[in-house]
């Protein structure tokens, strides 16, 4: 994981597209790339992540970078980022419909249209219900014990963890910042990202205790939402 | 042809938005398990093939239209437009409009209500101003694979569907389970249909034990299904469809709309309880684990989620079902959406650019790199550029007493600039430095050379820049990055090969 500090933005992505879908002159350049994958990435949730076979975010992000790079995107979107998480995140779902229905689907598979643009918007009523929602959740978030936070944020979140949380990660493990920063960049799944909060000492290739390990991370976390929805009940 | 009704106590509601209709008329109106032939005079089936040849797919396992090309889209976008409005909006429009449709007593969350109408088409509205308008319309059915439900069961259906998710208090929940119970129990289930409402029930029931009315209930059922017959609980457990579950939920999670997503949720929770019932525990234990990787895409505007996830697993909270899991799952969801939606305190490492782009070498990189600052070759700088790059030459160095070795090993870049007309700056690239190596210094007639390069090198790249300003910044990288000098410079390169 790198530092959070990023020089192209959404609308230098799509003004180089643009320009790459009218001249196939100079396709976007690796930063531009980088910028673009590292946006997908996070937007995959980290159970999806965890979830699905190991392959098959790459397989959809490669894939989906490909269509951008060689299907025109619609002229008249409004919201560029929430339009290409829209249209990654149903990639996705088509990617893991075919793994699941044991299809393979190329480059050349890819359909050959894009979402349509044109659906309607939510009206303002419901816009303004969810940002209450949300500022009352975010609100709930901040006011939950740190140790409840983080192992949400270990499930949901890794790369939202702050200095604080990875300190009080490393302080709990015996690890310095910078081994716990490394820890969590290389736990790839659930039961990795359980030890990173709980060590312990047990084998990862005795099953049964695997299952044990992952039971007791899931009843942690269910305890950390308890908690959560006791303080929506007071948060105003 | 109505477009919409006046609710005496909801006011005026309008049919679908224009931009939902196509989508729905696919998903809902020409799905077949959902058997709108029924209610309707027109022949859908007909309809469907139609819209099938234009799409270049059959709807049977294609929950969402695809994303076809611009063209193919206007026309179907068109015919199933058409559709809804001669033929599915009749039909719900007018449904709703019937005495006997239900409604939920209060709105939801979002605003919402539900109703569910006699010949059991389930809607929902949004409630808005100036009119509140319908949201979707659909016709619940058990999940299952290769049975064919009557209207009487679509209807039993509906309204199960309907009071199971309009009653969120916990005890009028339970009365409308204990009822289903009793309802399940008149017969001793013989047929796979029978069994689906037993065990639906059982499985529900088992969650609210806590509850007398249900515990007194179950005991009952408990002995009817422990007197069914291995094999017909094997027939049935191949009739539960998980994986048009999963289908659902994707489906439901592609919308802008949040609820045939909720439906979906809806039907997992039941196809749950049911497997509880009926010992399906593997099978329910796999679909878990494939539903909480979909489930975990829940965008951060469909927070409203979490208070129903919440509120499901308070319900139900006695009990060790997996149901819980997957309350559990749109709750951790939309609680890691909501976290999501800040700027992140890292990013994860890009890994995949080297696969995308062709592996540019080093030289290619910097011609794209200043290929927009090329400028136009009419103008008096352009020219001025275009042969001061063309007046770069190569040549060995001269032969020195005592000193072979020296002339083998590097080769000499030559120029003799122009007067200085305009600013300029020239740099070199080379493996030894890939960033640019300035020689503007040396670039004046006073040098027998630029510089002295390895003949090793296949080629090395000149970049030279001008400006009838002063050039800004230190680095090549840099002068190429300041925002106010963009417009003035003009930047040519030149691959240099060591002489033959």
């Amino acid at each position: 994981m790198s530092p959070s500090k990023i020089s192209t933005t959404w609308e230098s992505l799509r003004a180089s597209l643009k320009a790459w879908h009218c001249s196939h002159e100079n396709h976007p350049d690796r930063t531009e790339i980088e910028f673009l994958e590292t946006e997908l990435r996070m937007m995959a949730p980290q159970i999806a992540k965890a979830k699905w076979p190991k392959d098959l975010i790459d397989e959809a992000l490669r894939s989906f970078i490909f269509k951008l790079l060689k299907k025109p995107l619609p002229d008249n979107i409004d919201n560029f980022a929430g339009y290409i998480s829209r249209a990654f995140r149903n990639h996705c779902f088509d990617m893991h419909k075919a793994r699941r229905s044991k299809k393979t689907i190329s480059v050349e598979d890819t359909p050959d249209g894009w979402e349509p643009v044109d659906k309607i918007t939510p009206s303002a009523l419901v816009v303004a219900l969810q940002r209450e929602r949300s500022k009352k959740l975010h609100t709930a978030i901040s006011k939950l014990d740190i140790a409840d936070r983080i192992v949400l944020k270990l499930a949901n979140a890794p790369e939202w963890l702050d200095e604080k949380e990875v300190l009080w990660l490393a302080d709990r493990s015996n690890m310095t910042i910078t081994e716990a920063r490394l820890a969590l960049s290389e736990a790839d799944d659930m039961y990795a990202m359980s030890r990173v909060f709980d060590p312990g000492d047990d084998d990862p290739k005795d099953k049964a205790k695997r299952r044990t390990r992952m039971e007791r991370f899931r009843k942690r976390r269910a305890r950390a939402r308890k908690k959560l929805r006791d303080l929506l009940q007071e948060v105003k | 042809m109505i477009t919409s009704w006046e609710h005496e106590r909801l006011g005026e509601i309008e049919q679908l938005p224009k931009n939902l209709r196509p989508h729905k008329v696919w998903k809902h109106f020409y799905y077949k398990e959902e058997h709108w032939e029924r209610i309707c005079k027109y022949d859908v089936e007909s309809m469907r093939t139609v819209a099938e040849d234009i799409v270049g797919i059959f709807r049977h396992g294609h929950e969402d239209l695809p994303w076809i090309s611009r063209k193919q889209w206007y026309a179907v976008k068109k015919l199933l437009q058409r559709h809804h409005d001669d033929a599915y909006s009749d039909i719900y429009l007018l449904e709703m409009a019937s005495p006997n449709t239900w409604w939920s007593p209060d709105m939801d969350k979002r605003h919402r209500h539900q109703a569910l109408t006699p010949r059991s088409v389930f809607i929902v509205v949004q409630l808005d101003q100036p009119a509140s308008w319908i949201v979707t319309a659909f016709r619940p059915h058990p999940k299952t694979k290769n049975v064919k439900w009557t209207e009487d069961e679509f209807r039993r259906t509906g309204e199960e569907h309907f009071l199971r998710v309009t009653k969120m208090n916990k005890n009028d929940f339970a009365s409308v389970i204990a009822r289903n119970i009793l309802q399940a129990t008149t017969i001793a289930p013989e047929s796979v249909k029978d069994l689906w409402w037993l065990a639906s029930a059982i499985g529900y029931g088992r969650m609210l034990t806590t509850n007398a009315e249900v515990s007194s209930a179950l005991v009952k059922a408990e002995q009817l299904l422990g007197g069914v017959s291995e094999e017909l609980k094997d027939d049935f457990k191949e009739i539960l469809d998980w994986d048009g579950c999963l289908d659902d939920i994707s489906s439901g999670l592609k919308d802008d709309y949040p609820e045939d997503f909720e439906h979906a949720l809806s039907d997992s929770e039941e196809l749950l309880a049911i497997a509880n019932a009926i010992g399906a525990a593997k099978e329910a234990e796999a679909f878990m684990n494939s539903a909480e990787g979909l489930i975990a895409w829940i965008p951060g505007e469909w927070n409203h989620l979490l208070d129903h996830a919440s509120a499901r697993i308070k319900m139900f909270e006695a009990s060790d079902s997996l149901v819980l899991r997957l309350w559990g799952a749109v709750e951790e969801s939309v609680i890691g959406a909501t976290m999501r939606e800040t700027e992140p305190v890292v990013r994860p490492e890009a890994s995949l650019v080297d696969q995308i782009i062709p592996s540019d070498s080093l030289y290619t990189r910097w011609i794209n790199r200043t290929a927009k600052f090329a400028g136009d070759i009419t103008t008096e700088i352009g020219q001025f550029v275009n042969s001061s790059i063309n007046a770069f030459d190569v040549g060995l160095p001269a032969p020195m007493m005592g000193n072979g070795m020296h002339t083998n090993k590097f080769f000499e870049v030559r120029v003799s600039p122009e007067e200085d007309a305009y600013q300029c700056r020239v740099f070199v690239i080379n493996e030894k430095y890939p960033d640019g190596y300035e020689l503007t210094d040396r670039y004046t007639k006073e040098y027998d050379y630029l510089c002295r390069m390895n003949v090793n090198y296949e080629y090395v790249l000149i970049i030279l820049i001008a400006s009838e300003r002063s050039i800004e910044g230190d680095t090549l990288e840099s002068i190429l990055n300041i925002d106010t000098q963009k417009e003035d410079i003009v930047v040519k390169t030149r691959k240099i090969s060591p002489p033959k």
